[in-house]
């Protein structure tokens, strides 16, 4: 699964959102590092409503605008559950194998601090101050 | 080496404002998402009066509307006023079109969007890579029958019978022409052939000076392998035979001369024969024209295929059935004469060229001999029509017609 995806999917597993509150939502969600482009966006959205993913949920129109508001689907949340084990799995392997690595890594200390802090204690003593 | 983030080396500032501040580049409303407040997009009536609906420049919603034009049609029907509101509410204030870098990742997002088939419909995929195909074998023989009419002369009988006597010389002396028309072949070009008695002085060199006063460029002239027991059957006794052939071009035209005297005897005269077989010469646009059409038909049929899948998916089932059900009489129709297509495609390309035939892809179409062995000559021609009347009508049977209440407006954009 893509990134944009994976953000859009997630932006619109809490609740429902239309096109701009999904830009918004995934910026938010990215902390800032993914803004999707329209084209981008309703490119993912045709495509994840082709697949099920996500449904309409209801519209806004109003003298020629319209707001299309999209959720998750049953099968998308499953499918997004199904990619956050999976994610979930690939970063644990990434750490168990960076905390293998002889000498202190720099950044692995950040993953300590919220998710392993003994492996951090590990390491630390190697690393030039 | 000092020690790095993430995303590249964050300040921690920067981890900080990530942690739960605002995140700058945001709309700076009054409604910003923040922790406290969950969800504001997803409920409108929680949006302050007057900001809830995006202002409208027309000038920019119209260079929307023109961008979205990269769109395919049904696309821009499904999602064209969204996509137009959701480009409006990440405008900055002010602009009169989208930025350059934003238009044209719109532009490529529609052509891709042009490309792509629906997800999950493996069927749709064998049909799409199907009709490519048989567009790429269409394309190429619309290639190949440019260049026939725009460069490969078509020899008009007529005009060979004045060839011919242009060879065989002095036309009084001529006892029976006969036009040997070749059979056309499903192959290749179509060539004139006339044959006649000659003078019995009838002479090689002196043709070919005639030929080549009038502008002609003649190949060697090949004499024949001495035969001499030619008409052993038929002649008590046995006559030397001279045979020559030689081939001459002429704005694009080859003439191919064979003849041959045979010298009298007591019991029989001299005699001479000459046949002479008019044909276009080859084109050197031909290759690359076959090339390009069939590329142009391959790309041509993956977009109308691509199409008709997207807008069959979404048809109501009963609809869809049909559509589907004459896409599939449309491929297994065109299927034949496009197999016959890349047959002449393959010809073309391995045969060999310094032969005197113009192997074309088109030809496998007209009604000269049959392609396929015992089989009318007219099969693969009217199983063309036939294919192209099954592809209208899936088109016509795939066409969306515009939801009831319609708001997306093509005459604005």
């Amino acid at each position: 699964m893509q990134e944009p995806t994976f953000l859009i999917l997630t932006a619109l597993a809490a609740r429902p959102l239309h096109g701009y509150g999904i830009v918004q939502a995934v910026l938010d969600l990215s902390g800032g590092d993914v803004k999707l482009r329209p084209g981008t966006l309703y490119g993912a959205l045709d495509r994840l409503a082709d697949q099920g993913l996500i449904e309409v949920e209801r519209e806004e129109a109003v003298e020629g605008r319209l707001r299309r508001y999209y959720r998750l689907s049953d099968s998308g949340a499953a499918t997004l559950v199904a990619e956050v084990g999976r994610l979930r799995q690939r970063a644990s392997a990434a750490e168990t194998q960076l905390r293998q690595r002889p000498g202190a890594v720099p950044g692995l200390s950040r993953f300590a601090v919220f998710s392993a802090a003994p492996a951090r204690g590990a390491a630390a003593p190697g690393a030039p101050a | 080496m000092t020690a790095t983030g993430w995303h590249g080396d964050p300040s921690p500032q920067d981890e900080l404002w990530r942690l739960g501040d605002p995140v700058p580049g945001l709309r700076p409303d009054p409604q910003q998402p923040g922790p406290e407040q969950a969800d504001p997009w997803s409920r409108p009536d929680r949006w302050p009066a007057g900001t809830s609906w995006p202002e409208a420049d027309p000038r920019f919603e119209r260079a929307c509307k023109r961008l979205l034009r990269a769109y395919p049609r049904d696309y821009r029907r499904r999602h064209g006023a969204e996509v137009v509101t959701t480009l409006l509410e990440m405008a900055e204030p002010g602009r009169r079109r989208p930025a350059g870098a934003d238009a044209w990742h719109l532009i490529g997002s529609g052509i891709r969007q042009r490309f792509r088939l629906p997800a999950r419909r493996p069927l749709a995929w064998v049909a799409a890579v199907l009709v490519m195909l048989i567009g790429g074998a269409f394309g190429a023989a619309a290639g190949s029958w440019a260049v026939e009419q725009a460069f490969l002369r078509v020899p008009d009988p007529q005009a060979a019978a004045a060839l011919h006597r242009a060879v065989s010389g002095s036309p009084g002396a001529e006892l029976s022409r006969t036009i040997v028309d070749p059979s056309p072949s499903p192959w290749s070009t179509d060539a004139v052939g006339w044959s006649s008695a000659a003078d019995p002085s009838w002479d090689a060199e002196a043709a070919r000076a005639r030929l080549a006063a009038d502008g002609w460029r003649l190949s060697a002239s090949t004499p024949w392998p001495p035969i001499e027991a030619r008409r052993a059957d038929e002649q008590a006794g046995q006559r030397p035979l001279t045979g020559w052939e030689f081939d001459a071009d002429r704005d694009g035209v080859l003439l191919s001369v064979s003849g041959f005297t045979i010298a009298g005897d007591a019991d029989n005269p001299a005699e001479a024969s000459v046949s002479t077989m008019v044909s276009p010469a080859g084109s050197a646009a031909l290759i690359p024209a076959i090339v390009l059409g069939g590329a142009a038909g391959l790309l041509t049929g993956w977009l109308l295929a691509a199409a008709a899948a997207r807008r069959i998916r979404h048809r109501p089932a009963a609809r869809a059935r049909t559509a589907a059900a004459l896409a599939t009489t449309t491929i297994l129709t065109l299927a034949v004469p496009a197999v016959a297509l890349y047959g002449n495609v393959l010809r073309v390309f391995t045969y060999d060229s310094t032969l005197k035939d113009v192997y074309t892809v088109h030809s496998a179409l007209k009604l000269g001999g049959p392609y396929w062995p015992s089989t009318a000559v007219w099969l693969n021609l009217a199983l063309t029509v036939l294919g192209a009347a099954l592809a209208l009508a899936t088109l016509a049977a795939s066409r969306t017609r515009p939801e009831p209440q319609l708001r997306w407006t093509e005459e604005a954009a």
